[in-house]
């Protein structure tokens, strides 16, 4: 893959995520053959005439398509987000739960799980809408509590601002901690699975909802990559080269708390994605943030799509949970391609 | 003894569903039943109306056949795809599932939800029987079921009279919550509770509702005379010796004298038929002949 220009790599990525995609909508519970995908699509469009499999259209079209779509966009979210906050932070370990995006997000369906939705004046009229509503609002407050308690050492000071990520992070974890230790049996269950991410609940509304404030975000995020390039050699460095980088660092991370709040709060906490696929974009080609964001949007959401296949079909007809099988499938390969990288510079 | 009646009485039953006898051809149910609660998948067998079903939950592993069909998954983290793809003409739950948006999906291909309230206590429990009877269209087997169940657990309670009188042990009864890891203590409230109580003990942690985490302490201090475990907890630790290798076990009485017993989940955490006989059992627990 060196030897590639980027954009041929692109193409190549994005030809990937397509079968993923293509893979994830034909399998499942119900197996759709893809010339039957096709014809759904045709009768959508209304090219086709209405055909018999009415049942397995509408599971098709409510239930499948709204997830796979999901799916490759919450993948897609947690890679660019990762990439863009390794960026910001210049560092490597950083990932997207790390400026208490998840773990407030967490605490917030928490609330809702263990209280129900009655629990606030706010959430009541929001009936099954109360656990993606309060766990954005925990996301969003969780974050801008980081940034706070950041800005106190400085604007600009990334390491004020992951020391804040991380203590803000075990306080919402306590909360967390503690509501699902005083929680009834099931109760305690619906935090758990939310925990791991789910799929699940996918529908049009929500899947509408993360599509709409993500592709306006990423294409404001993909014309970034010169100044995040910048903004490697330093603060001070990218100063010179004529960047305000309090504004750009500022404004990055208001777009990622956005995205990943929206994202968390449709599927839960998926934990892994955001850290490793930029590290896999890298190995594979470059760390340049022109080539990074894209490519690792595109990794998030193939990878994702293909984990997401996998929840589906192990344990057919029930579901496990995605967090689970990211780690499993994610930590070795990761392994594998960082071994694969190690053997090429040696030899 | 009980388990060989049941057994007879199940295959009875069975050959009933398998059309051998009249009736309960046209069950509001229909055909294809996905049921996701283990008391009710429990009652639908006694009933003869397991040739309904095509799919369990997860929890649901009792009697032991049932295990042959597909399982969609833990009640509470529910997929609608798994669901549907059983093509199930009703998905039949006691209320204690989730998550909300999954049950809204199945209902909207069509799938209709049936949601019968848990029997939390005998009487509720056989008025929901007869009402699984009358929804599979097996209306006298659920009748003959619930009239043997009633005159089992009268003569079951007549015979628990006898140790009025005796001292009252004190009872611990622990179930292991697989999701935390953790043991608990049920409490005041609840099938454990009243088992106990009519068997003539007194519950050992029945100053709270519900279920109560145990920690070593609470065990000590509860001190009591006779423990009971389910099934999963007390097989991870295989006997009672090694039951009592938990903290603060070794402290109480029934640590001491090793009067630690095995119960199944399904035979203390909900009542069924099988009740008469759980009491029993326990009461023999409580007070063993000398």
């Amino acid at each position: 893959m060196r030897g590639l220009a980027w954009s041929r790599v692109q193409l190549l990525l994005a030809a990937a995520l397509l079968l993923a995609v293509l893979a994830a909508l034909c399998t499942g519970a119900f197996f759709f053959p893809p010339a039957q995908v096709l014809r759904f699509a045709g009768q959508s469009l209304g090219l086709v005439a209405e055909g018999e499999d009415t049942f397995e259209r509408n599971v098709f079209l409510m239930l499948r398509l709204p997830r796979v779509l999901l799916c490759g966009l919450t993948g897609a979210t947690l890679g660019l987000s990762g990439a863009l906050m390794q960026g910001l932070f210049r560092n490597p370990i950083v990932e997207p739960g790390l400026a208490g995006t998840s773990s407030g997000a967490a605490l917030g369906a928490s609330i809702v799980l263990v209280f129900g939705g009655e629990a606030t004046a706010i959430t009541a009229p929001l009936g099954a809408a109360a656990v993606p509503a309060m766990a954005f609002a925990g996301g969003l407050a969780a974050t801008m509590l980081v940034y706070r308690i950041a800005s106190v050492f400085g604007k600009t000071d990334v390491l004020a601002l992951l020391l804040a990520g991380i203590a803000v992070n075990a306080a919402c974890n306590a909360g967390t901690g503690f509501l699902s230790y005083i929680a009834r049996d099931p109760q305690a269950r619906s935090i758990t699975f939310w925990n791991l991410g789910t799929f699940t609940t996918a529908n049009w509304p929500g899947t509408a909802l993360v599509a709409a404030i993500f592709l306006p975000c990423l294409l404001i995020v993909l014309r970034q990559g010169k100044a995040l390039n910048a903004l490697m050699l330093g603060e001070d460095d990218a100063a010179y080269l004529g960047l305000d980088p309090d504004r750009l660092v500022f404004r990055l991370l208001v777009l990622n708390t956005l995205i990943v709040s929206v994202a968390t709060a449709m599927v839960g906490v998926i934990a892994f994605v955001g850290l490793i696929v930029p590290h896999m974009v890298r190995l594979l080609r470059s760390s340049d943030h022109r080539f990074l964001l894209p490519a690792s949007a595109l990794i998030g959401a193939t990878l994702m799509e293909l984990v997401d296949v996998l929840a589906r079909l192990v344990i057919r007809p029930a579901e496990l949970p995605v967090g689970i099988i990211t780690a499993l499938i994610g930590a070795p390969l990761f392994l594998y391609i960082l071994l694969l990288h190690r053997r090429r510079l040696a030899g | 003894m009980t388990l060989c009646r049941r057994d007879v009485g199940l295959l009875l039953l069975g050959a009933g569903a398998a059309g051998l006898l009249p009736g309960g051809a046209r069950a509001a149910a229909g055909n294809r039943v996905v049921c996701v609660s283990k008391q009710i998948n429990e009652f639908i067998f006694d009933i003869g109306a397991q040739s309904h079903l095509v799919a369990r939950d997860l929890t649901s592993i009792q009697p032991p056949q049932i295990r042959r069909l597909p399982s969609v998954g833990y009640h509470r983290a529910l997929s609608a795809e798994g669901i549907i793809s059983m093509r199930p003409s009703v998905l039949l739950t006691d209320g204690n599932v989730g998550p909300e948006p999954v049950l809204a999906q199945v209902r909207s291909v069509g799938v209709p939800i049936e949601t019968m309230e848990p029997g939390t206590t005998p009487e509720s429990a056989q008025a929901l029987m007869l009402r699984l009877g009358r929804y599979f269209g097996r209306d006298a087997a659920a009748r003959t079921v619930v009239t043997r169940w009633r005159g089992e657990m009268a003569r079951a309670l007549a015979d628990m009279r006898r140790f009025a009188g005796k001292p009252r042990p004190r009872v611990l009864v622990i179930h292991f919550g697989q999701l935390n890891n953790s043991y608990l203590g049920l409490s005041r409230g609840g099938p454990a509770d009243a088992i106990v109580a009519w068997a003539g003990g007194v519950n050992a942690v029945g100053q709270v509702g519900g279920m109560a985490r145990l920690t070593p302490e609470i065990i000590a201090a509860a001190a009591p005379d006779i423990i009971i475990a389910t099934d999963v907890g007390y097989d991870r630790y295989g006997s009672a010796e090694r039951f009592r290798s938990l903290p603060g076990i070794a402290l109480t009485p029934a640590g001491k004298s090793l009067a630690i017993h095995r119960i199944f989940e399904s035979e203390i955490m909900y009542f069924t038929p099988r009740t008469p006989a759980a009491l029993r059992k326990v009461a023999g627990w409580l007070h063993p002949a000398r």
